[in-house]
């Protein structure tokens, strides 16, 4: 993967009026601030489930735990502009995601899926940065709406981010501005099949 | 010294309302133009006399501004501008005021002790068009970040190029996938 | 040997002031919103808000597009209530430009407007209750009327957010045939549903006890931090500026103003459920008095030319006073366009409000407000 910077974020400042919070210490706190292009997942070789179980049962294995994790992602609010909207329709009762698993969770660490909806500017990189790190493996990205997939109508605004996939991993993109509750749904479903296809290859 | 009104828009444009009137009672010694826009009048003063024109407008009982509705910076190219559009709910009138000043030496007193609203419209201006609000209590940047160290919304910042870089990621990691 | 023990008193206790960051992602800031706290026990000492995080830049975008184009803009500057944003931006070209929409547009536009204002307060209601503590029920019903609401805009334009309908002129093309007969009854459902939710949230003795009181504003000072709409008149002004300065023909409609008594956030929720019910009795006026005709002004060329000329037009939106400032050099694009936003306005007053209340009732107090970010910052 070649070493490109991609693009000039701006670190959080020492600022106490900027700090994080006053409980995180001083060595940490510099390490979240330190921002990396992004990487996939690191590979460190099989899952545990895969080395435990002998060979016959690795392959229903591996079926039951993706099949477990498709059918109940927890997607972090994570909601930023206008597509927050649409979003928040497709929980409700007309168009319920619920019925698919999905419950919207607010805490990053028991979140499974970042679902970015809206746009993301330079000023707010760093949060999204910090919360995809936050959430725990195994977790997905949907890039929801034009704005998050390279900028969508804002795209020639300096202070924009020409899309959310020049910080972190997306797997599924959603065009439209802002796209349907059942474009919404469409993407969930497509995370799902991906899930499913790629069942114990990805080491966790 | 007293300036009359620009009459001569009666001619050329819409006739000035009552309020360009009021104004030149209310500050005599002050120099300014009236026209007429769309729908308030807007008197151009000077720099100097800006913050005794907020004053009277603001405490004078013809005028009895006591809403800031908006303040908008403008760039003409060879100049910055401030304006200020007021409000009175005691007499229900409405009128706009306007600052030039140059681009080099954008200085311009603040009034954010007569309308608590001014501030972060203050602060607004001052981060994208780079005015300098003398007296203000807090002129750090609102919208952007600190130390951008240039002002977004003049004429002269171009638009940002779209970034190609997604393209060359994905024809890599073709050529990648081939081999 | 028993020592004696003495309780200390509270003032004797030494504790820190704690900053807790209310960041970016939080289920209750309504957008990206980020506030930092200075909190004493469980009072909030100091808030120091910090926005930005949506910057987007509308308005230099729209510098360099048509007058058309702009209008998209708009829509997704203010994307709760649409309609009324459009309409500001609209009539400040039309004033500029001095074109005359017809009759039929101009009813149009009010039917759609004033139920985009209903949407937008739903979505208000909805988030106060999530905030106070009914999360999701609250949600379920507003949503319900949303919905309602977005399939009859589907109707009319095509899309069920970011309309783009309104057109400097009248508007982009005519209604369904099946209208007048599909918005009575989107009305009749609506006020259905307002009633339900304000039987569910109005009476509760939850909500008044936690809200009732809670941060009360004077009309003076509600003026000076440039308050507008429902918040000022919570205060107990009656200003409204379809009444005060009406534009379009608003002059021809009965309505009331609901206000407040003290400005707290109690009274904000109530007149904006008020508001709510007036707008159906103006939708319902206007559906009476629509006449037949064209949509659009006649002899507009593809490209708008605007002559020279400044313009600051000002509407009610469900959030206050927004004002679009337009300064055109001839041309087809906009010189400079600025937007005033109401919730920019209300924010600035946030610190003043919540100093001194709980934490929890900082969220509820900033849930008030109904900001939407893509305004505020714009």
């Amino acid at each position: 993967m070649p070493e490109k910077k991609l693009i000039e974020v701006r670190e959080i400042r020492d600022d106490p009026r900027e700090a994080i919070s006053d409980v995180v210490p001083e060595d940490i706190r510099h390490e979240i601030k330190k921002l990396k292009p992004a990487e996939v997942w690191p590979s460190q070789g099989q899952a545990p489930y895969r080395q435990l179980l002998p060979g016959i049962f690795q392959v229903p294995a591996d079926w039951l735990i993706a099949w477990g994790r498709k059918s109940s992602l927890w997607p972090l609010t994570f909601g930023l502009a206008c597509c927050a909207i649409e979003m928040i329709s497709s929980f409700m009762a007309r168009h319920d995601l619920d019925r698919f698993g999905i419950v919207p969770w607010a805490s990053p660490r028991q979140a499974d899926v970042m679902i970015v909806s809206g746009t993301v500017t330079k000023k707010m990189a760093p949060a999204v940065k910090l919360l995809y790190e936050q959430m725990p493996y195994p977790k997905w990205v949907i890039s929801m709406g034009a704005c998050a997939t390279n900028g969508g109508p804002y795209t020639r605004y300096d202070r924009v981010l020409q899309g959310v996939d020049k910080v972190i991993p997306v797997d599924v993109y959603v065009p439209g501005c802002p796209p349907r509750p059942e474009a919404l749904m469409d993407a969930f479903l497509a995370l799902q099949k991906k899930i499913m296809e790629e069942r114990g290859k990805i080491g966790r | 010294m007293a300036q009359e009104p620009s009459q001569e828009t009666t001619a050329t444009g819409p006739a000035l309302g009552p309020l360009a009137g009021l104004f030149q009672e209310a500050l005599s010694g002050v120099q300014m133009t009236a026209e007429q826009t769309a729908i308030d009048v807007a008197i151009t003063v000077r720099r100097e006399d800006l913050l005794q024109v907020m004053k009277t407008a603001k405490e004078d009982e013809r005028l009895a501004f006591d809403f800031l509705r908006c303040l908008s910076g403008v760039d003409h190219l060879d100049e910055l501008e401030v304006v200020y559009h007021l409000y009175s709910y005691k007499l229900g009138h409405s009128a706009a005021v306007k600052v030039r000043c140059p681009p080099d030496d954008p200085h311009l007193p603040t009034v954010s002790h007569l309308w608590q609203t001014a501030n972060w419209h203050e602060r607004e201006a001052a981060e994208l068009f780079g005015f300098i609000f003398d007296g203000h209590p807090d002129l750090r940047p609102l919208l952007t970040e600190e130390g951008l160290g240039y002002y977004i919304l003049r004429k002269t910042h171009p638009l940002a190029e779209i970034e190609e870089w997604q393209e060359d990621y994905l024809k890599a990691a073709e050529e990648k996938g081939g081999e | 040997m028993a020592t004696e023990y003495r309780v200390p008193h509270e003032k004797e206790l030494e504790t820190i002031d704690v900053n807790v960051n209310v960041g970016p992602q939080h289920p209750a800031t309504h957008g990206v919103f980020r506030m930092i706290l200075t909190v004493d026990g469980e009072q909030v000492v100091d808030l120091y808000p910090v926005i930005g995080y949506m910057h987007r830049g509308a308005e230099k975008l729209s510098e360099n597009c048509d007058y058309r184009q702009a209008i998209g803009y708009q829509d997704r500057t203010e994307y709760l209530g649409q309609f009324n944003a459009e309409f500001c931006y609209v009539q400040a070209v039309e004033k500029l430009a001095g074109i005359q929409p017809p009759e039929r547009a101009e009813y149009i536009r009010v039917i759609l407007t004033e139920l985009n204002r209903i949407a937008s307060h739903q979505m208000f209601v909805g988030a106060f209750g999530t905030d106070i503590g009914l999360f999701g029920t609250s949600f379920m019903y507003s949503f319900r009327d949303r919905e309602v609401i977005q399939d009859l805009f589907e109707a009319v334009t095509g899309e069920r957010m970011m309309y783009a309908y309104f057109r400097p002129g009248g508007v982009a093309w005519d209604v369904p045939e099946d209208f007048r007969e599909r918005c009575r009854e989107v009305v009749a459902v609506v006020r259905r549903g307002i009633d339900d939710i304000d039987g569910l949230m109005t009476e509760n003795d939850v909500i008044i006890a936690r809200c009732r009181g809670l941060s009360p504003v004077t009309p003076e000072d509600a003026i000076n931090w440039g308050l507008t709409g429902p918040m000022l008149r919570a205060t107990g002004l009656k200003h409204d500026l379809r009444r005060a300065e009406p534009y379009s023909i608003y002059d021809r409609f009965e309505f009331d103003i609901p206000t407040g008594t003290q400005g707290d956030v109690y009274d904000r929720y109530l007149v904006r459920v008020g508001e709510m019910r007036q707008s159906l009795r103006i939708a319902e006026q206007a559906l009476e008095q629509m006449p037949e005709g064209p949509i659009m002004a006649e002899g507009l060329k593809r490209t708008l030319r605007v002559p020279e000329g400044e313009v600051y037009v000002r509407n009610e939106t469900p959030r206050g006073e927004y004002g679009i400032y337009l300064v055109s050099k001839g041309g087809d694009k906009p010189y400079r366009l600025k937007i005033r936003s109401p919730a920019f306005c209300s924010l600035s007053a946030l610190k003043a409000m919540s100093v001194g209340t709980y934490v929890a009732d900082t969220i509820i107090n900033l849930g008030s407000f109904d900001i939407v970010l893509g305004e505020v910052d714009r």
